[in-house]
C-alpha cells in the first residue's frame, strides 16, 4: 500500500531535508495519482485524507507541509509540498490555496519624467513577517503603468495586506465530507523567488549626441590665416563639427591643436567663365553676376590668367564683385590688371574657424594632415556590481557618415595612468557593412574573455581599421548630459589620449556570459527551499547571466534548460527526494532504459517490471512492437519520456512521450 | 471443553456460548488467501437468548446490539475499541479473534412471542476482517543482544516457529541498551523469507579506503563489491535497498558532507542499473545513506547468473582526495512487508527505553523505560509493517542512524525482541 508522509514545515528549508510529522493516527494519506516531468521532476500530486471527519480538518493546517509518498518497496516515489487542500464539509466545498497567496511584495512601476522619457521603477519589498515564518517567502512583483512612486507603494501595502494568507474559496457541494491534499514538487517553489543579478552587465544607456570616429584627411591645399582660419580647398571641413578638436601636422608653420569655433558651413565650389575681369590692386569683377558663389573669409584660387592665379584671401565678395585681402602673404599677391576673355576659373573650398590663434598665414603647399579628435574613442569604466565576472561582448551605438568600408574594432583595455593601456586585453570586430546611417547598437564580440574585477578601471576602444577620411567615417554615439558616473570619455588626437572638448560618455554595454548550466546553479542555489543543485555535464552554451529581477527563477531556469546544449541535445532538470535539483543532459538516444511492452506496460530494458510506483521520466523507451511501415516514416522508436503518471489505485504508469513540436523545445527529441 | 464464541471490545465480553445465550448454529467462512488482508467476511450466528423476564432477554440483545455499534464506529471513524468475534475450538487451547467491521441482530418470526416466555432466538449477521488471528502473541525472540554494525544487527527466525496459514505484521521492539542518551534518528528494518535467509545476510564489508574524484567529473568509484553467483541465486531478481553506512572518522573531517551518491549494478563495463543521485548534505549531518532499491540481478533472473559488480559512486562540485569511511553496506530486501522505515522525531532517548513498532493497534513510539513504560509518539512510520510468512525462516534486519554530532556508531548494542499474531483463514 502506498504512503504519504507530511514533512514538518518549520524544518525544510535549503539546509535540512525536514523532520516527518506525527498526524493524528485516526487519519490516513492516500496518495491517488501523482506525475512528473522533465522541468522539475516531481510536478503534482493528489493525496486523499481518510478518516473521521473532525480528525480530518487538520488538513486544513497542513499546507506548505512537505510531503513523501512512498511504495510498497519503501522508496520514496514523489516528494513535495502541500499546495492546497480542499475540504468538502456540510453542505460547501473549501479550498485553500498558496496559489494566490504573496507575502513579499514589490510594484514595478512605469511613468513619465521630466524630460518626458517613460521610467521603470520597482519599489522595495514590503513582508509579512509572520506569513514568511509559516509558509516560507513567497515574493510578488506587481506590474503598475503610469504610476509614480507613491501610489505604487500605496498599491504594494493593499495587496500585501490581502494576500499575506492563503486565498480560501467556497463553494456548495452535496458530495460526502472528504478532505484531498492537492501537492506541488518542490520545484514550483522557485516560483516564488524573483531572480536578479547583477552581474554581467555594465552599460550606459543611450546617448543623442555623436563623436566623430576617423574623420579627418591630408591635403596639400590647406592654407591658414592669423585671422583664425583655417581652409582646405578640397571642402574637406565639411563635415567638421563646432566645438570638436582637431590635430593639424605637416604644415609648415602651424602644427598644433585648435578648438573649431565656427564650423565650415559651405561645399567647396567653383566658377569658371570668360567674363571675370581683374582690377590692381585687390578687385576681381565679374559682369554677369555669378560672384555670389565665393564668399567673404574664403579662400579662392584662380586658374587660368596669366598674371593672378594662385590663391587670394577673400575680404569682400557680392555677385559681381570680390576684394581680395592684398597682405595676405603667401597668396598671390595683388591684382594686376587683366580683362575679361580668357577662361578663368575661381575654386572656394572651405574653411573652420579656431578659438586659438593661428601663428602664422600659411598658404596651400604643404602636405597637411587634420584629423579631427576621435581617430579612436574610448570611455572608461567600472564595475557597478558587487563582484567580478567575464566580459565576452561589448556593445557600442554607432552610425556612418557616407559610405566608409572599413571594419571598427572595439577593444578592452586595462588602465594606464588613466588612459587606455596600449595593449588590449582583448578585441572585436563591428563589420563595416553592419553600420547604418542612423545609429544603433552593434556589438563586438571579444575574440577572448575578459575577467572583470570591482573598483578597477577599465577602457573600451573603438577605432577605425582604416585611415581617416573627411566624408567616409563614422559616428559613435555619446551621453553629453553625463549620467554615467563610473567613468570617462577620452579622444585619440594620433599622438595622445586627450578628454573631449565636451565632456561625454559613450554609450556603451559591455556582457558577460556564463554556460546556461552555471547559472540554473546559481539561479536554483537562491530556491529557499533547495537543498542543492547537482550539475552534470556542461551545456556547452553561454548567454548573459545579468537578470533584473522582474522575472521568477523558475522562469529563468526553464528558459535557460530550454536552451539546450551545443549538441543539440535536451537538457533535463528534475529535482531529487532530497531537494536537489539534478541537472543534466539527455541519454544518448541509442541507450533507451526501458520498454514499451506489447500490452502497455513500461518494463526495464531488459523486460522486467519496474518498481511500482516510480516515475520514469527523461529517459528513452524502445517501442516492443511497431507496424513497420509507420516506423519506417517516423522513426517511432525509441521516444523520449517528457512526463509520466502513476495512478496508485489503478497501478498503472502512463508515460507521455516527447513530439516532434519544433517549438515545444522540451520535447524536441521525438 | 466445548466450542466457546464470545464478542468482546476489549473491556466486556460477551460469550455467546453461556449464560444467557445459547449457540444454536455458526460456521465459520474461509476466504482466498490472496484477498483476505482485504476483504470483509459476512456471516450468521444463530443464537438462542435467554433470560429471566422480557426486558433481561432485551438487554441481552442489545448488549449484542452496542457491540456491533462499536465495531461500526470503529470501522468508519477510527474511533474507540476495536471489537473482536473471538472462537476457540473445542479441544484447542488457543483462541482466535477476528475484527468486527459492522453487523445487525435479526429477530425470528416467532421471536415476540417467545420474549414472554423468556427467550428468544436471533440471527446475529456480522462483518468481520478476512483473517483470524491468535489472540495471544507469539513471541519469536525476547531482547536478542544485537549491535548496529551490520554483521550483527540480522536475527534469524526460524521457520518452524512461525505458524498460520497467512502472512502475520511482525510487532518490533527495539531496547536501547547502550548508552543513557541516544539520539536515534532513522530505523531501517528488513524481513527477509524468501532469499535465503538463513545463508544471506546482505552484508557488504568495507575496509575503507582511499578515493580520489574531480570537481564536477562524473561518478568516481567509491568502492565495488563483487555479487558472486551464489549471492545472485539467493537475492533472485528481487528488488533490494542498498543502504551505505559511513564509519565515523577520527580526523574530524569526512567525505561524505556535500556529494553525490548513487548506486550502480554493472557488468563489465555496462551500467544493467542504478539508482538516483542521493544528496548527503551540507554539512556531516548523516552517515547512512538508502540509496535506492536495485533489482539484484537486474538483468533477469537464473541460477547460474555470472558475477556482477555493485558499485558505489560519488560525484561532487568540489574535489577531494580522502579515505571514504564507507564501513559497509547493507542489502535489504524491498516490497511490501520487506521493508520498513522509522524515524524517531524525538531527542534522547534514554538507557532501556524500547521502540515499538506494533502495526496490530497501527502504533509506533517510544517505552519511556523511566516513567513507567508510558507511550510517547514520537515515531513517524513509513512502509508496510514487516510480514512474518508461516513455515518460513525469516532473517529480521534492523539498521539504524543517529541524529546527533556522530551520526553513526556501529558499536551501539540493542535488543531486539519480535512478536506476531499468527494468522489464519480458519480457526
Amino acid at each position: 500500500m502506498f504512503t504519504a508522509t507530511l514533512i514538518d514545515p518549520a524544518t525544510v528549508n535549503g539546509t535540512v531535508r525536514g523532520n516527518p510529522v506525527v498526524i493524528n493516527p485516526l487519519l490516513e494519506l492516500r496518495p491517488l495519482r501523482y506525475n512528473g516531468t522533465v522541468r522539475g521532476g516531481y510536478d503534482l500530486a493528489e493525496v486523499e485524507v481518510v478518516g473521521p471527519l473532525y480528525a480530518m480538518q487538520d488538513a486544513i493546517g497542513w499546507l506548505r507541509y512537505g510531503i513523501e509518498i512512498v511504495n510498497d518497496y519503501g522508496t520514496v516515489t514523489w516528494v513535495g509540498y502541500v499546495h492546497e487542500v480542499e475540504i468538502t464539509f456540510g453542505g460547501m466545498r473549501y479550498i485553500l490555496s498558496l496559489d494566490n497567496m504573496a507575502n513579499s511584495v514589490r510594484v514595478l512601476h512605469s511613468y513619465r519624467s521630466a524630460d518626458g522619457t517613460q521610467v521603470s521603477a520597482l519599489t522595495d519589498a514590503v513582508t509579512d513577517t509572520q506569513s514568511v515564518a509559516r509558509y516560507g517567502t513567497k515574493e510578488l512583483v506587481y506590474p503598475l503603468s503610469d504610476a509614480e512612486q507613491e501610489q505604487a507603494e500605496a498599491l504594494r501595502d493593499s495587496l500585501l495586506a490581502a494576500m499575506a494568507t492563503p486565498h480560501a474559496s467556497g463553494e456548495p457541494d452535496a458530495e460526502a465530507p472528504t478532505a484531498t491534499l492537492r501537492c506541488r514538487g518542490w520545484y514550483y517553489t522557485l516560483d516564488w523567488k524573483h531572480y536578479s543579478n547583477p552581474l554581467g552587465r555594465e552599460e550606459n544607456g543611450d546617448g543623442k549626441d555623436t563623436q566623430p570616429l576617423g574623420l579627418g584627411f591630408t591635403s596639400s591645399e590647406v592654407g591658414f590665416t592669423i585671422a583664425r582660419t583655417i581652409h582646405d580647398m578640397g571642402g574637406r571641413f565639411v563635415n567638421f563639427p563646432a566645438d570638436t578638436k582637431i590635430r593639424v601636422t605637416g604644415s609648415a608653420s602651424n602644427n598644433a591643436h585648435y578648438t573649431i569655433e565656427k564650423a565650415a558651413d559651405e561645399a567647396a565650389t567653383s566658377l569658371t567663365a570668360t567674363t571675370i575681369a581683374f582690377e590692381e590692386t585687390d578687385d576681381i569683377v565679374d559682369g554677369t553676376a555669378r560672384l555670389g558663389i565665393i564668399t567673404k573669409g574664403s579662400m579662392i584660387k584662380v586658374t587660368g590668367s596669366v598674371a593672378n592665379s594662385g590663391y587670394h584671401m577673400i575680404d569682400g565678395a557680392t555677385e559681381t564683385h570680390l576684394t581680395t585681402w592684398v597682405g595676405y602673404g603667401p597668396g598671390a599677391g595683388a591684382i594686376v590688371n587683366e580683362a575679361a576673355g580668357p577662361s578663368i576659373t575661381l575654386a572656394q573650398g572651405n574653411h573652420i574657424v579656431a578659438k586659438e590663434g593661428v601663428a602664422y598665414n600659411e598658404g596651400p603647399g604643404a602636405t597637411v594632415t587634420v584629423a579631427c579628435y576621435g581617430q579612436r574613442v574610448a570611455q572608461s569604466f567600472t564595475l557597478s556590481s558587487p563582484a567580478g565576472w567575464t566580459a565576452v561582448k561589448v556593445g557600442i551605438k554607432l552610425g556612418k557618415v557616407g559610405n566608409p568600408g572599413d571594419n571598427i574594432t572595439v577593444s578592452l583595455h586595462a588602465d594606464a595612468s588613466g588612459q587606455p593601456a596600449v595593449l588590449a586585453l582583448a578585441s572585436g570586430t563591428i563589420s563595416a557593412t553592419s553600420v547604418q546611417a542612423d545609429p544603433a547598437w552593434l556589438w563586438a564580440e571579444l575574440g577572448a574573455d575578459v575577467p572583470l574585477s570591482t573598483g578597477v578601471t577599465y577602457w573600451i576602444v573603438a577605432a577605425r581599421a582604416g585611415a581617416n577620411d573627411w566624408d567616409d567615417y563614422y559616428n559613435v554615439i555619446v551621453d553629453e548630459g553625463l549620467t554615467y558616473a563610473g567613468g570617462t570619455c577620452k579622444l585619440w588626437t594620433g599622438s595622445t589620449w586627450q578628454p573631449r572638448p565636451v565632456d561625454a560618455d559613450m554609450a556603451f554595454r559591455v556582457w558577460g556570459a556564463e554556460l546556461t548550466t552555471s547559472q540554473i546553479d546559481t539561479i536554483a542555489g537562491e530556491g529557499e527551499f533547495v537543498r542543492g543543485v547537482r550539475v552534470e555535464g556542461s551545456s556547452g552554451v553561454r548567454s548573459n547571466q545579468y537578470r533584473d529581477g522582474t522575472t521568477t527563477a523558475l522562469e529563468e531556469i526553464n528558459r535557460l534548460l530550454d536552451t539546450g546544449t551545443d549538441s543539440a541535445e535536451t537538457m533535463i532538470g528534475m529535482m531529487t527526494n532530497d531537494q536537489v535539483l539534478h541537472v543534466r543532459r539527455s541519454p544518448a538516444k541509442s541507450a533507451a532504459a526501458y520498454l514499451w511492452s506489447r500490452d502497455a506496460r513500461l518494463l526495464s530494458r531488459y523486460g522486467h517490471p519496474i518498481e511500482a510506483g516510480v516515475l520514469v521520466v527523461g529517459e528513452y523507451m524502445d517501442i516492443d512492437e511497431i507496424p513497420p511501415a509507420i516506423d519506417a516514416m517516423a522513426e517511432f522508436s525509441p521516444r523520449f519520456i517528457t512526463e509520466s503518471e502513476y495512478d496508485v489505485r489503478a497501478g498503472t504508469l502512463t508515460p507521455t512521450l516527447g513530439s516532434r513540436d519544433p517549438y515545444n523545445l522540451s520535447t524536441r527529441m521525438a | 471443553m466445548a466450542h466457546v464464541l464470545q464478542l468482546t471490545d476489549g473491556t466486556a465480553t460477551l460469550t455467546l456460548t453461556g449464560g444467557s445465550y445459547t449457540l444454536l448454529d455458526y460456521t465459520p467462512i474461509a476466504t482466498d488467501p490472496s484477498t483476505a488482508a482485504t476483504v470483509t467476511i459476512s456471516e450468521d450466528i444463530s443464537l438462542l437468548v435467554s433470560g429471566a423476564s422480557t426486558t433481561a432477554v432485551q438487554a441481552s440483545i442489545h448488549a449484542i446490539e452496542q457491540m456491533l455499534t462499536y465495531a461500526a464506529n470503529r470501522a468508519e471513524f477510527g474511533t474507540g475499541p476495536r471489537v473482536y468475534v473471538q472462537y476457540q475450538v473445542s479441544g484447542d487451547a488457543a483462541t482466535y479473534r477476528s475484527e468486527v467491521v459492522g453487523g445487525y441482530v435479526d429477530v425470528t418470526p416467532d421471536a415476540i412471542k417467545a420474549w414472554v416466555g423468556g427467550k428468544s432466538e436471533i440471527l446475529l449477521h456480522i462483518k468481520r476482517r478476512g483473517w483470524w488471528e491468535n489472540v495471544a502473541p507469539t513471541t519469536l525472540v525476547t531482547a536478542s543482544a544485537r549491535t548496529n554494525n551490520g554483521s550483527a544487527d540480522t536475527v534469524l527466525l526460524g521457520g518452524g516457529a512461525i505458524t498460520g496459514a497467512l502472512p502475520a505484521p511482525a510487532i518490533v521492539e527495539i531496547t536501547n541498551t547502550a548508552t543513557s542518551a541516544l539520539y536515534w534518528d532513522t530505523f531501517y528494518l528488513g524481513a527477509n523469507a524468501f532469499n535465503d535467509p538463513a545463508g544471506f545476510t546482505g552484508y557488504l564489508n568495507s575496509t575503507g579506503a582511499a578515493i580520489t574524484w574531480s570537481a564536477g567529473a562524473a561518478d568516481s568509484v567509491m568502492e565495488a563489491w563483487s555479487l558472486n553467483s551464489t549471492m545472485l541465486a539467493d537475492t533472485a531478481g528481487d528488488y533490494f535497498r542498498v543502504v551505505v553506512a559511513f564509519a565515523d572518522t577520527s580526523s574530524g573531517t569526512s567525505p561524505q558532507s556535500d556529494i553525490y551518491l548513487r548506486v550502480r549494478v554493472k557488468y563489465g563495463v555496462t551500467i544493467l542499473a542504478r539508482g538516483g543521485l542521493v544528496y548527503t548534505g551540507p554539512g556531516v549531518t548523516k552517515k547512512v545513506f538508502d540509496l535506492g532499491a536495485l533489482p539484484l540481478p537486474p538483468g533477469g533472473y537464473l541460477t547460474d547468473n555470472v558475477p556482477l559488480t555493485l558499485e558505489v559512486t560519488v560525484t561532487a562540485d568540489a574535489a577531494s582526495s580522502v579515505n571514504h569511511y564507507i564501513d559497509f553496506v547493507q542489502l535489504i530486501p524491498a516490497g511490501r512487508g520487506r521493508f520498513r522505515r522509522l524515524e524517531q522525531i524525538g531527542y534522547a532517548v534514554g538507557l532501556n527505553d524500547t521502540l515499538v513498532d506494533d502495526p496490530v493497534t497501527g502504533l509506533v513510539y517510544v517505552k519511556d523505560y523511566s516513567d513507567g513504560n508510558k507511550r510517547i509518539p514520537i515515531v513517524t512510520q513509513r512502509g508496510e509493517p514487516l510480514m512474518l510468512w508461516p513455515g518460513r525462516a525469516c532473517r529480521i534486519t534492523a539498521l539504524f542512524d543517529e541524529s546527533d554530532a556522530d551520526p553513526y556508531n556501529p558499536s551501539r548494542t540493542y535488543g531486539l525482541t519480535v512478536r506476531y499474531h499468527p494468522r489464519r483463514l480458519s480457526v
